[in-house]
């Protein structure tokens, strides 16, 4: 039959129709789900890095809503008292978020992590003062792997579900009516489905015989190993102390190594790669869900990447190189008997500079195990078929920079701010620096860390003592890759020169 | 074939337009046509259109020609309403020859209608509306045979409509979205007593069943009615007492009065001069009878006792000749009900969380931080136990806006009145998305330019003593304290005196925490300007201005020392146990009477110094006389009995 005039009017009735609905839906959708909004300015770059996305929120960011009542719906699955915060996250007092979380709108408002989750960190001189935080520091107060537990474990959770949910976020929020739906219908279940695949992501780290990672420390290079590359699992593991990370210019030069295995070669690189494991680019979601709407998923996601966010990122990244680079350490808030000091200085020259003074000879550089005798996981975690992988992949998002390597060592860092990098050793095996220059055997077996109230007289934070006991986090050296072995420079010094040599070391 | 209705709904508005050019004007009709509305014809809305003007709006004409009139069949009953002549006339369109039916004589709401018809097949007349002379939809009058049974049709159309009405009206009163209608009052101060924070959408108690609980649970109560557990009725102007107290507000949500607690409850107080005498209101003043905890779990008694069954809360209902519409009934026996229970159920779980790990509070004693530590549902078997106790007086509320910038709280830890007025709002059930801020705002500007003291009752002021006083207070206490009750100046004023040197009992201060701060910073998230940033940890607490303190007592956060006098003798020499709750005053030490333990069978608290969280020490010289503020400050223990009592003189006249 031939189309008649009238049918063919019908006919394009229905398509304009049909295009006008679908140009409703595209942009709803893209109002809902994807339009980005930039971060209100922050006042400074130190706030910026406490705070400020990385772009993270695209991919890896949970729902506003959902991350706030989240603690309140699982207490048992929570640490303790405290909400996030139990976490032992640094909170700056009357900020909205914990340091090291961004919030931002990507279609709704989306909470992701930054690098100052591991890297903003806090100290007080007694218990009654309000915490310094200071931005660069190692957060030795956060146990990552906790928080991340909670999250897969809440997402796996049957109570993990929008009747149960919806009620306390609408205490909050007066949602309108078409929120209230897509939350209940669309952004629950879609946040339940991509939380609880994480159980199956982190699979290797929950496997029983495996370590802790404890306060303050993560295990990295099986992270970067599993996420970057996907490698399958094997029995390492390294967990190691989140570093400090200002002062960035002295970590700068041929020949200098970054990790604390000299897994890369340039600044530039690990802040590029840290951020890459914290979800800024697309399909960096631990085992995010290879079905269809997860391919479409994936596909807007690399779009996006390859219009806009890559430049985006590369720019964010370029800033906070220059922020970290000339970031000062943080000076020794504590009395220096300088007299003292200047005693130490000798020592510190002849005993530690060669490795430890930025610009000589072996300052940021390969280390052989077998030289220095710290305990040698973490140095195993990483192998040169995942730094080949991962340098690929990173190449596959279209991003140039120098590739990471594989040395069998542990890297010598520069000394900076050394007070506030508590505990020592890339496993944070020794609690004070006193400790550090007492013998294997005399250095403490057991001692509670992540408590922030510091302890100036052995250099380093207290590890003891009820307080420390309740938000501490046990560290026992006789676990596998937590030993306190090795580093046994100046452990026969006689005391007065250790206590100069400590001393010394306070005005780093 | 003839033509009929159904084909203009398929041509195009110019091809009516042509059809109607060319028929004939036709014979008057008469009788009773079937209409039809023809709107955007040729799309396929113009059925849809048509249908639902047939159903609800329009279902023909009744012509009667001898009488050049017509009828409106209207609504989906076919009322006949609205009335036109019909006469020959000259068309508006093309100025030839139609019917013209005018309303313009004859209708009141149609009278900037003309509609014109002419006869386009026997028995069916094409019409043009036109509205204010322009020329608008078209329609049609049929007479030709048709089959559809108007009765059902009828029946059908009225039913549906009716279902849809009461869909409607059911969507608009149980709207869950909506946050209701608060009982307003005309003067600031009934609003302050009776008005509606907004806690009653999710907290609400349905007003029946509030008025019902009391009677019906007779026996988990004290004493007689919500009385016994400190409740202030006021007398209506029958000399009755007002069916709700003070302290309780109103509101109508989802067609349901429901009521709850509002600021009153816990900061208005009384004063007897004598036993005999009559009681005054003090509104403002820490509430001195309300025991919280006792109505908390009079409250959570009710919904575990096996009587707490819809059934029998409704038959109680009626008994008590409380009554509610049919409607109603149904919410509460299938809905409201069952939902009261699993809420207060919840509030039971996480409150006992901590009440039964504190002493008792007894009257006007509350625990501020342990409620944002169950709202944030923090896991309370893991608190350190340090943290448990955070029983403290409530404090009077009068006399805001001199308050702004202050340390806030017992502790000092917040300095926004508006924040700390909003966190206090959560007593009230009131959380972000359900605050009612118009109410608030009238509750807070009144609290902060109107709301006074009352004065120390005239002559009972030894006024040469008070004389003598002013400057001992002026040297010793006013730097923390203030110059007067009016003048809060002072260097320390609202400040956080360290726990070191004000030495009273920390129980209350421990209990407040940084992990509590941290996770206050999450409220009122939702709404930037309101959101909390101004929660800190303190390391002691708040030096307070002294407006009104008469009414103030007992004194210390903890309302450990029952009067004035007492607060300036050495810790040893307060009085380790006393009564509480009793409002009879002791006008020469300045604090309520405490040594009488019951009144007519209403048991007063006793109050024992000994308990945890209630230790009365602190707010003292050191035993030598020396004090451990910067000079010449000092809290008074150690002066001379005479110096004291000019004080206290001096104090009664802020």
């Amino acid at each position: 039959m031939r189309p008649t005039p009238k049918r063919k009017k019908k006919v394009l009735i229905a398509l304009v129709l049909f295009a006008l609905l679908a140009a409703f839906g595209v942009w709803f959708g893209w109002l809902k789900f994807f339009r980005e909004i930039e971060q209100p300015p922050f006042s400074d770059e130190a706030e910026r890095f406490k705070y400020g996305s990385i772009g993270a929120e695209v991919n890896r960011g949970i729902p506003y809503w959902i991350w706030v009542v989240l603690p309140r719906v699982f207490p048992d699955l929570m640490p303790g008292p405290g909400g996030y915060k139990s976490f032992g996250l640094v909170w700056e007092e009357g900020h909205e978020l914990p340091s090291g979380f961004s919030k931002k709108v990507v279609g709704f408002p989306r909470v992701a992590n930054n690098c100052a989750t591991c890297h903003t960190g806090s100290w007080r001189a007694s218990p009654d003062e309000t915490p310094h935080v200071v931005v660069g520091a190692a957060s030795h107060t956060s146990d990552v792997q906790a928080m991340i537990r909670f999250l897969y474990r809440s997402a796996n959770d049957p109570r993990f579900t929008a009747d149960v949910l919806m009620p306390e976020i609408e205490s909050e929020i007066r949602l309108s009516l078409v929120d209230s739906l897509l939350y209940r219908y669309v952004i629950i279940p879609a946040a339940k489905r991509e939380l609880a695949a994480q159980k199956d992501a982190f699979a290797w780290m929950d496997r029983p015989h495996m370590p802790a990672w404890g306060k303050g420390r993560d295990d990295p290079m099986n992270l970067t190993k599993y996420f970057m590359t996907g490698m399958e699992k094997d029995e390492t593991t390294g967990q190691a102390d989140f570093p400090s990370i200002w002062n960035l210019k002295i970590r700068k030069g041929p020949g200098l190594y970054l990790n604390w295995s000299c897994d890369t070669p340039a600044v530039r690189s690990v802040i590029i790669d840290s951020a890459l494991g914290l979800g800024a680019a697309p399909g960096n979601f631990p085992n995010q869900p290879q079905d269809l709407l997860g391919r479409i998923r994936g596909q807007l996601d690399w779009m996006n990447w390859r219009l806009k966010r890559r430049a985006w990122f590369e720019n964010r990244m370029a800033e906070m190189d220059n922020f970290l680079s000339e970031l000062p350490p943080p000076k020794y808030p504590f009395p220096i008997d300088a007299e003292l000091a200047a005693k130490g200085r000798p020592l510190y020259e002849q005993h530690c500079a060669e490795c430890h003074e930025p610009g000589r000879a072996r300052t940021s550089k390969p280390i052989p195990l077998a030289e220095i005798g710290t305990d040698r996981e973490r140095a195993l975690t990483w192998i040169k078929e995942a730094a080949d992988t991962a340098n690929e992949r990173v190449k596959s998002f279209g991003i140039d920079r120098p590739d990471m390597v594989k040395i069998e060592c542990y890297q010598s860092p520069p000394l900076d701010g050394i007070w506030l990098r508590a505990p020592y050793l890339h496993n944070g095996s020794v609690p004070t620096l006193n400790d550090l220059l007492q013998p294997v055997e005399a250095r403490p077996a057991k001692f509670y860390r992540g408590y922030d109230v510091y302890d100036p007289v052995n250099v380093g934070f207290v590890t003891g003592g009820p307080d420390a006991a309740r938000t501490g986090w046990l560290h026992d050296v006789s676990v596998r890759g937590d030993s306190n072995v090795g580093h046994t420079y100046g452990t026969q010094f006689a005391a007065e020169e250790k206590a100069a040599l400590v001393e010394y070391l306070k005005t780093l | 074939m003839a033509l009929n209705r159904s084909q203009f709904l398929k041509m195009s508005y110019e091809q009516l337009d042509e059809l109607f050019a060319k028929s004939p004007a036709g014979e008057l009709p008469d009788g009773e046509g079937t209409g039809t509305a023809i709107v955007w014809p040729g799309t396929w809305c113009a059925k849809v259109w048509a249908w639902i003007a047939r159903w609800f709006f329009w279902q023909g004409k009744v012509f009667d020609a001898r009488r050049g009139r017509l009828i409106n069949r209207v609504t989906a009953f076919g009322v006949r309403a609205i009335q036109a002549t019909v006469a020959p006339g000259k068309s508006w369109f093309d100025g030839r020859e139609c019917t013209v039916i005018d309303y313009s004589k004859t209708s009141l709401v149609a009278r900037m209608v003309r509609d014109e018809i002419r006869e386009v097949a026997p028995g069916l007349f094409l019409g043009k509306v036109f509205l204010w002379k322009k020329p608008s939809i078209h329609f049609c009058v049929s007479f030709q045979y048709e089959p559809a049974g108007r009765f059902w049709r009828r029946i059908m159309a009225g039913t549906t409509l009716a279902l849809i009405a009461a869909a409607i009206y059911l969507a608009i009163r149980l709207n869950p979205r909506d946050l209701g209608t608060p009982v307003t009052y005309a003067s600031d101060e009934d609003h302050f007593k009776y008005g509606s924070m907004g806690g009653e959408v999710e907290m609400g108690v349905p007003y029946v069943i509030w008025q019902t609980l009391p009677k019906m649970f007779a026996d988990l109560l004290p004493g007689e009615g919500l009385q016994s557990l400190g409740f202030l009725y006021e007398k209506d102007e029958n000399g009755r007492d007002k069916d709700l107290p003070i302290g309780v507000s109103k509101r109508r949500v989802q067609g349901i009065d429901r009521v709850f607690l509002n600021c009153a409850v816990c900061h208005v107080g009384t004063v007897r001069d004598t036993p005999e005498g009559a009681r005054r209101i003090y509104v403002g003043m820490p509430s001195n009878n309300m025991d919280l905890e006792k109505f908390e779990r009079f409250l959570f008694a009710c919904v575990i006792d096996e009587r707490f069954t819809a059934d029998r809360v409704l038959a109680q209902m009626d008994h008590f000749g409380y009554r509610e519409d049919a409607l109603n009934r149904a919410l509460l026996k299938f809905v409201a009900i069952d939902r009261m229970r699993s809420r207060t159920l919840l509030l039971r779980q996480r409150f006992l969380s901590f009440i039964d790990r504190e002493p008792p509070t007894g009257p006007g004693r509350v625990d501020t931080f342990s409620p944002p530590k169950v709202l944030f549902n923090f896991p309370m078997g893991k608190l350190p136990e340090q943290e448990w106790i955070g029983t403290c007086d409530l404090p009077s509320i009068w006399n805001q806006r001199q308050r702004e910038g202050m340390q806030l709280h017992w502790d000092g830890n917040n300095t926004s009145v508006e924040e700390r007025n909003r966190s206090a709002a959560f007593g009230s059930g009131a959380r972000p998305a359900t605050l009612d801020r118009p109410a608030m705002k009238r509750t807070a500007g009144w609290l902060r330019d109107e709301a006074k003291p009352g004065p120390f009752p005239a002559g009972k002021i030894d006024v040469a003593l008070a004389a003598k006083g002013q400057p001992l207070y002026a040297r010793y206490c006013a730097e923390c304290h203030g110059k007067s009750g009016t003048d809060f100046s002072g260097d320390y004023v609202g400040k956080v005196t360290d726990i070191t040197q004000i030495g009273t009992d920390r129980h209350r201060l421990d209990s407040y925490t940084r992990d509590v701060a941290a996770n206050q910073n999450l409220l009122y998230a939702a709404y930037p300007e309101e959101r909390f940033s101004h929660f800190r940890k303190t390391n002691g607490y708040a030096n307070q201005p002294l407006d009104g303190i008469w009414l103030r007592a007992p004194y210390l956060h903890n309302g450990s020392v029952p009067t004035l006098r007492d607060l300036l003798e050495p810790a040893v020499q307060r009085p380790k146990t006393f009564f509480r709750g009793y409002d009879v005053y002791d006008f020469t030490r300045a604090g309520f009477i405490s040594n009488v333990a019951a009144e007519k069978g209403r048991p007063f608290f006793p109050y024992d110094t000994a308990v945890k969280g209630n230790g009365n020490a602190g707010h003292e010289d050191a035993a030598d006389g020396s004090s451990p503020l910067p000079a010449p400050l000092r809290y008074g223990t150690s002066l001379p009995a005479d110096e004291k009592d000019a004080i206290v003189e001096y104090l009664k006249t802020f």
